[in-house]
């Protein structure tokens, strides 16, 4: 009896050792490009459009042939919008794949911050299409990119259309996360100088549904206008709920309203809100590039693109760009090359003009302010209200 | 603060408060009859709302316009699915672990509640329209001033909602205290085994329980898409925590506890954060959340079981 | 076969061999494994129920306990060394196992921590991270604003002061609650420490959290630097893992220590009945706020270990699930055990790295396994032995 309860312990953990034995690595000539996004909780959605794109850019590179005999297998992980589990994912990725080339990495500031140091460490190329605060670039690290617009750039301009529309009294809402909270900052600092007077800066939580004890005592100062720093789901419940409240003052909002999963969200309540994105209007690029992106997206994965989507899939082309190049000069994807390819890039995408500049932010400083408005098909759509440039 | 604003806050607090109480409800119950945190009601909460949602659509679809048609197809669909919903969720993850250490059950419900919020984070990516049934309201201007500042809005669907959470409430009081059921759940919260005795089907009255519980959270789904025009998988979680929190104030176990509790609840979170602002207290908004688990913990503090919990007399 | 089940080499080899079958298991990847690395899980639940060989194996280490005592502080010793050699001359990429080990090491700490509470003094709290990021921000604030390489030592005991000082306040006015009402208390004290580190923007930095928290340093030696030896590089996760070990190692020492002393059998008394502990002279206000100091302490000490280890802390870490998942932990593990607590919180750490496999539907497996694993096996993986006989045998 005994005997064989041995022999069934063996065997089990025979076949433990069996699994091991036939857990698959890499293929050779496959090199792996990271991805880490939150592809669960309130976020998931963001993320998983942004892992799409990044999908669909590598099956064009791979088909394309341009990367030689390679090929690029994209690898996914999760981080919730946790900074903890970002780390956790980072050392996972890096460690467990020896042909990483380069990581896309994080929709959340927290996130990033979090990781870039491990990301270093391996000197693995870490390219975010969104996070947006300014001291992610500022500790000195050459292998940290994104080609978003930093809170300064966006805010800057924020201001900037304030001063332009004579808005005298504005009130600022932010989501009391690593994206809204700064820039709503950044836009009561550039206020204060412009001589522009906020009579709020206020949080809301994420994850609650009822802003209007926060909307109420904002109505009651009256401000002129309403800026929000904040994602597409808490915009769209914040515009309605104004709205209900019978305040008409304008709304305005960040690239993190600039989408359709905000109007979805926010309905007819959202008509007229101007929200503001990097780069400029797609109709001005004048390259065939940026519609046939959206046009490839819908085909490939049966929905359309509804918010970070676009910024993923340049990084994505970036990064390939510069591993193929790498490829080109040393028949690997060598990551300090990567790096070194990565600073060189010149790229033109989806969002526009891409270059980086010394600390690896964009040099790409143009800012769209989109107005929401009814389209002749009676939908909600996004048309270019004004161009800011630096 | 002005009269019309404190009005409006009032208005906030309440209808906030009508939610939490139906959700309230669910917890209460359950927790009454078996003694388990149900962490899972919030996500049933959330499901009801998108079945409602679903059943809006398939009648819209069908031809239907009229908004009170509409209405009512949500509700005749969406509560009797998410009745099953919670059935099936005691039947599988609940009823093997009643015997065992209470913790075990409070952990199967916090996985429930974890796989249910995944699933349906995967069915619906992100916020979802819910389509405006109830349209209109009243509006009155205040404080002399003619723009929004002064006005104090209150909408129909708040009104609706404030009316269905008070007629359900009195239904279900009526359900626990008047019938034959309601008896029966009584008995088996008192006491399981001797209810087991005088030949009460034990099994058939915690799954009731668990239906009913569930019918009021679906209800409460919808109204909560009717009133917020969108609806979203995250929105069960801190309404659920809220909800709770308002079912251990009012007295956990205790139907009109919880009712006081959630109105309690709602009413403070909407005034006190103004109220301490107009006195001067810095950033009193940002620490809205804070209100509810203050309350909470002063009151307990001093009614060690709530406001309106029975006072237990410790055996030995 | 007697010979296989006594003995010290029996001992050593099937030592060895749940340890060469942990590390294949860890290294393995894609669908099939993961599959097959959740049926072994769930094996193992079944296995452990399906008495015999598992007792077996029990008496066969207890027996021999000294020699596995050493052989596990062996494996723990050359576990990084091991994975390093794997990756860098055999070419097998385990060594994202050393800082997940780390991270293991961590929680093996919060959940021995709260343990001590949940499982001995049976106290359910349910915002148990709240103390965690007590520790974690006191390591960041302090380390950040007062330069010195021993600031950081000097924060452990500071935050444990500030943590048990959080634990009595929170236990305190909380003492005359009973069961859930206590856990909900808990549960919004979890939530009102999360609002104000979130709010308190000049003390915390608010959502954007606090960077360039310096890692752990003696003199001008970092742990936080890699090295090469040997022609093998040495990530900056290595130095860490010892530390962490050595601290995880203290506390869960202790607890034991304490476990065992007349502390912890007035915890366990007070479990067990409090009405008949207090009648007979255990002063159970004492004991309960003792608990809570105790269990608030080794939480701030794991959160001082956390924050220089990541260098940032957020909010975004701090949340309710958190709090969860280390009561998982706990439970999972077998409440009121020290083993089945460490063990819970390796085997949760491993499953959440493990299911980044299906990064979309992560959380859904947790939540699943979590209801499965409840119903297979409700006392949880190793209950403690002292409450099974007095509970089931005796009255057997």
């Amino acid at each position: 009896m005994s005997s064989a309860k041995s022999l069934l312990l063996c065997a089990l953990l025979g076949i433990g050792l069996c699994f091991g034995a036939c857990g698959g690595g890499e293929e050779p000539g496959e090199f792996v490009l990271g991805v880490i996004f939150p592809l669960q909780g309130p976020n998931a959605q963001t993320g998983g459009e942004m892992l799409n794109s990044v999908k669909l850019a590598a099956d064009e590179w791979n088909q394309s042939g341009k990367l030689g005999k390679w090929t690029c297998k994209v690898v996914a992980l999760d981080d919730s919008g946790d900074s903890q589990q970002a780390a956790s994912a980072a050392h996972d990725l890096c460690n467990s794949y020896p042909n990483l080339a380069a990581v896309v990495a994080h929709l959340n500031s927290g996130c990033f911050r979090a990781t870039k140091k491990i990301y270093n460490d391996h000197r693995i190329a870490a390219m975010s299409p969104a996070t947006t605060n300014p001291e992610i670039t500022a500790g000195g690290f050459d292998n940290i990119f994104r080609v978003c617009a930093t809170d300064d750039v966006q805010g800057g301009a924020a201001v900037q259309l304030f001063k332009e529309l004579g808005l005298k009294k504005v009130a600022l809402i932010h989501d009391r996360t690593p994206y809204g909270q700064p820039l709503t900052e950044v836009i009561e600092a550039g206020c204060k100088t412009a001589g522009i007077e906020v009579t709020e800066l206020v949080g809301i939580t994420v994850g609650d549904k009822d802003y209007k004890s926060v909307l109420t005592k904002v109505r009651a100062a009256n401000p002129e206008a309403i800026y929000f720093g904040g994602m597409y789901d808490e915009g769209g419940l914040l515009v309605r709920q104004m709205r209900s409240l019978g305040m008409e003052q304008p709304f305005f909002g960040g690239d993190g309203l600039k989408g359709p999963a905000f109007t979805d969200a926010g309905g007819e309540a959202s008509l007229g809100s101007r929200v503001s994105i990097i780069g400029p209007p797609i109709e001005e690029m004048g390259e065939g590039e940026a519609s046939a992106y959206f046009e490839k997206y819908e085909k490939a994965f049966g929905m359309k693109v509804e918010n970070f989507g676009p910024f993923a899939y340049d990084v994505a082309n970036i990064l390939l760009e510069a591993i193929a190049r790498t490829i080109e000069q040393k028949g690997k994807p060598d990551r300090e090359t990567v790096i070194a390819e990565a600073h060189k890039t010149d790229h033109n995408g989806v969002i526009g003009h891409t270059t980086f500049d010394e600390k690896g932010d964009t040099n790409n400083r143009v800012i769209t302010f989109y107005e929401v408005y009814k389209n002749d098909a009676g939908a909600l759509d996004f048309r270019p209200y004004k161009i800011i440039r630096p | 603060m002005d009269i019309s604003t404190f009005l409006q806050h009032c208005i906030n607090g309440l209808t906030l408060g009508g939610m939490y109480a139906l959700v309230a409800l669910g917890y209460t119950m359950v927790y009454g009859i078996i003694e388990l945190i149900n962490f899972a009601h919030g996500e049933i909460f959330m499901i009801g709302g998108f079945i409602g949602l679903m059943a809006i659509g398939i009648a819209a679809s069908l031809g239907f316009t009229s908004p009170l048609l509409l209405l009512f197809a949500a509700f005749i669909v969406a509560l009797p699915l998410t009745g099953l919903l919670g059935f099936t969720l005691e039947k599988l993850a609940y009823r093997p672990l009643r015997n065992t250490p209470r913790i075990t059950a409070l952990l199967a419900a916090l996985g429930a509640s974890i796989f249910l919020y995944s699933i349906m984070s995967r069915v619906y990516t992100d916020a979802q329209e819910f389509p405006t049934l109830i349209d209109g309201g009243f509006e009155f201007h205040l404080g002399g001033t003619e723009n929004a500042a002064g006005l104090v809005v209150l909408r129909n669907v708040d009104l609706f909602v404030m009316i269905v959470s008070i007629v359900l409430m009195i239904g279900l009081q009526f359900l626990v205290q008047r019938t034959k059921l309601g008896k029966s759940m009584r008995a088996v919260a008192q006491d399981r085994e001797a209810a087991m005795l005088m030949g009460i089907d034990v099994n058939r009255v915690i799954s009731a329980t668990f239906i009913i519980g569930s019918v009021l959270a679906a209800a409460g789904g919808i109204l909560n898409g009717l009133t917020y025009e969108t609806i979203k998988f995250d929105m069960g979680y801190k309404v659920g925590i809220k909800a709770f929190t308002a079912a251990v104030l009012g007295g956990i176990g205790n139907i009109q506890g919880a009712m006081l509790g959630g109105v309690i609840l709602g009413l403070s979170e909407g005034l006190a954060p103004p109220i301490l602002d107009a006195f001067g207290v810095p950033e009193a908004l940002d620490y809205k959340d804070l209100v509810a688990f203050v309350i909470l913990i002063l009151t307990l503090i001093v009614l060690p079981t709530g406001l309106m919990g029975e006072r237990v007399q410790e055996k030995v | 076969m007697a010979s296989l089940t006594q003995g010290r080499i029996p001992a050593v080899l099937s030592f060895a061999m749940l340890c060469a079958a942990g590390i294949q298991l860890i290294s393995i990847r894609g669908n099939v494994a993961l599959v097959g690395y959740l049926c072994f899980l769930a094996g193992l639940f079944m296995f452990a129920r399906w008495k015999g060989i598992a007792e077996q194996l029990a008496d066969l280490w207890r027996e021999e306990r000294k020699t596995i005592r050493a052989c596990f502080a062996v494996f723990l010793l050359i576990y990084p060394v091991l994975l390093t050699v794997m990756t860098e001359k055999f070419g097998v990429p385990l060594r994202g196992w050393i800082p997940h080990a780390t991270t293991a090491l961590i929680y093996i700490m919060l959940a021995q921590g709260l343990n001590l509470i949940v499982g001995f003094t049976g106290l359910l709290v349910l915002g148990y991270v709240a103390f965690w990021a007590i520790g974690a921000y006191t390591c960041a604030i302090l380390t950040t604003s007062i330069s010195g390489w021993w600031m950081l030592w000097l924060c452990f005991p500071i935050a444990a002061a500030l943590g048990s000082l959080a634990g009595f306040g929170l236990g305190g006015p909380t003492l005359r609650l009973r069961g859930d009402y206590l856990a909900i208390v808990t549960l919004g004290f979890g939530e009102i420490v999360w609002i104000v580190v979130t709010n308190w923007d000049s003390m915390t930095n608010g959502p954007k959290g606090i960077s360039e928290i310096p890692p752990p340093a003696l003199g001008s030696f970092s742990f936080g630097d890699g090295f090469s030896f040997l022609g093998m590089r040495f990530l900056p996760a290595f130095m860490m893992y010892y530390l962490a070990l050595l601290l995880c190692t203290l506390i869960v020492l202790s607890v034991g220590r304490l476990h065992n002393s007349r502390v912890g059998r007035a915890w366990i008394a007070i479990r067990e009945d409090e009405l008949a502990a207090e009648a007979i002279g255990v002063h159970t206000v004492w004991y309960k706020l003792l608990a809570f100091a105790v269990s608030a302490a080794i939480a701030a000490i794991a959160g001082v270990l956390y924050a220089s280890r990541i260098s940032y802390v957020d909010p975004s870490s701090f949340l309710f699930l958190r709090s969860a998942i280390i009561l998982c932990m706990v439970v999972l593990g077998g409440m009121g055990s020290l083993s089945g607590a460490t063990i819970g919180a390796t085997m949760i750490v491993f499953l959440e790295v493990r299911l980044q496999a299906w990064a979309e539907w992560r959380m859904a497996v947790f939540g699943l396994a979590l209801v499965i694993l409840m119903i297979l096996r409700p006392e949880g993986l190793l209950p403690p032995k002292r409450i099974e006989r007095q509970l089931y045998k005796v009255k057997a």
